[in-house]
């Protein structure tokens, strides 16, 4: 049993996860906070070789990826939109989803419906502390949103976004369109931390940097390769080996 | 051969960020009182694989050891307070500092803010304003209603006539013992942090503080011809710092390809 071949097919395996993940941070463009993957791999033992006089060596260990997400903070783009929303700090828009459950996103790139209610592009109404927000047609004012997130309209005051933080961010869930659930026990959302603004007019652009995802880009094809090169030459041994011993003749 | 790599793209992200202060300078080119920034760098830190000055055994120590670098990174994005052109206007209201000192003025929450950017106007009720609409304070009082004629002059004394009479006042300036330290806002302000020290007031013209030019506008201090070599230095680093890179995954392919 040729443990090698293994070895080898899961190091190429493990850099195709890295690759698809590179391509997903690649593939964000300029969506509005979108947060980045990493990954980080993780020894794991495979197989436990024995000897004859029943000493112990060290177990064959292969490499899985674990893949993680990253909430760092990411630039500050100005469109001047009067509905575009971002989040300087931690934290999270809250919005509702259809079944009602809660989601979190950083993306505030929102607008109005028919009912004048703030809403995400799905067409989820953002939620401040007191139910989704509700505009007034009839008036003029133009929406204003404070540093803490104070929403008025003109000088009328129509509410405060709600913005959530968690302890431990890197449990919420993902489900449809990149909104995060926070499915796990014991995750409650805590308000916002002192020093978290919202900045009207500004979008939170991906927080990927394409040069060191192309770095990753390089480094992880030539890993695959230089295991692809383990796999052909195990293979030709094997071989030779069975055609030089296996030979009847 | 990692470890390059790396550094390459470490490089490469340093010289991104240098070109965005360069491109915000020279986007505020024509911003009255601005001041421009610089990117300072700062090398990573340093992997020791045979320390210098090791004892090698028998009396002999290591001369000179293995230090590899990783990279470089930015440390400070420094402000230069340097004065800028003086560009008439003659406008009454319109206040050059020339020298050291800005003006105070309060901000919606009730905390102070500095500015360089002298353009004041008068709200409705004769409050003397910043372009945004914030009080400027320091010793400025309201315009009276009727009034004709406003004179600042170079030691901060100013004088209104006009219908209602003559009304003289000082206005002062502030100034800090670490301006680079100051945080800035955006709209032309800056707050005072930990780093900037306490703000100081004094009188335009003594103590080392700036004097007061009315009808003239303070230029910002960039110079275009300076960014611009800024820029095709950092173009060229970035540029470089891609030739490591592609060299690098090279040298990987030929590694790889030992075995054939």
């Amino acid at each position: 049993m040729n443990v090698s071949l293994y070895q080898a097919a899961a190091a190429m395996n493990a850099q195709s996860r890295w690759q698809e993940l590179i391509t997903e941070n690649l593939a964000a463009g300029t969506t509005p906070g979108f947060c980045k993957r990493n990954v980080s791999f993780a020894d794991v033992a495979a197989a436990s070789p024995t000897t004859m006089n029943g000493a112990n060596p060290a177990n064959f260990m292969i490499p899985v990826a674990v893949t993680s997400t990253s909430f760092q903070q990411g630039q500050l783009r100005a469109t001047g939109g009067s509905l575009d929303f971002a989040i300087e700090g931690s934290g999270f828009f809250t919005v509702q989803l259809p079944n009602g459950d809660r989601a979190y996103t950083r993306d505030g790139e929102f607008q109005l419906n028919a009912k004048n209610q703030l809403v995400t592009k799905e067409n989820y109404p953002v939620l401040s502390d007191a139910g989704p927000v509700q505009l007034d047609p009839s008036n003029p004012g133009t929406v204003s949103i404070s540093a803490t997130g104070q929403i008025s309209q003109g000088s009328d005051v129509k509410g405060h976004l709600q913005v959530a933080t968690f302890s431990n961010p890197s449990q919420l869930s993902e489900t449809d369109y990149g909104y995060l659930l926070a499915s796990q026990p014991g995750m409650t959302p805590q308000p916002a931390a002192a020093g978290t603004s919202v900045r009207q007019g500004f979008l939170e652009a991906p927080n990927t940097s394409p040069t060191s995802e192309m770095s990753g880009l390089i480094n992880t094809m030539r890993i695959y390769e230089a295991n692809q090169k383990v796999l052909q030459m195990q293979n030709d041994r094997m071989g030779s080996v069975i055609s030089a011993l296996g030979g009847t003749s | 051969m990692l470890r390059a790599l790396y550094s390459a793209a470490a490089g490469m992200e340093s010289q991104q960020m240098n070109l965005d202060v360069i491109s915000n300078n020279l986007a505020n080119v024509n911003t009255t009182g601005f001041k421009k920034s610089k990117v300072e760098f700062q090398e990573l830190l340093y992997q020791t694989t045979r320390a210098p000055g090791a004892d090698l055994g028998s009396g002999n120590q290591v001369p000179t050891g293995i230090q590899v670098g990783q990279g470089s990174r930015p440390v400070a994005t420094a402000r230069i307070f340097t004065n800028g052109d003086l560009s008439q206007t003659g406008e009454q209201l319109d206040v050059a500092v020339q020298g050291n000192g800005f003006f105070e003025v309060q901000m919606p929450d009730g905390s102070n803010a500095y500015t360089r950017d002298g353009a004041f106007k008068t709200d409705s009720n004769g409050r003397i304003v910043t372009s945004d609409g914030l009080p400027v304070i320091g010793g400025f009082q309201p315009v009276p209603a009727g009034t004709t004629n406003i004179t600042i002059g170079s030691n901060g004394n100013v004088t209104y006539t006009g219908a209602a009479g003559t009304t003289t006042f000082q206005v002062q300036l502030v100034r800090f013992n670490n301006p680079a330290g100051l945080e800035s806002e955006g709209s032309n302000l800056y707050k005072e942090t930990a780093a900037s020290g306490t703000p100081e007031l004094g009188t335009p013209g003594s103590n080392g503080f700036g004097t007061l030019n009315q009808g003239y506008l303070e230029l910002s201090n960039v110079s275009v011809v300076e960014e611009m070599v800024n820029l095709i230095q950092a173009q060229r680093a970035y540029e470089v710092n891609s030739k490591a890179v592609q060299a690098c995954d090279e040298m990987m392919q030929q590694s790889n390809n030992l075995i054939r």
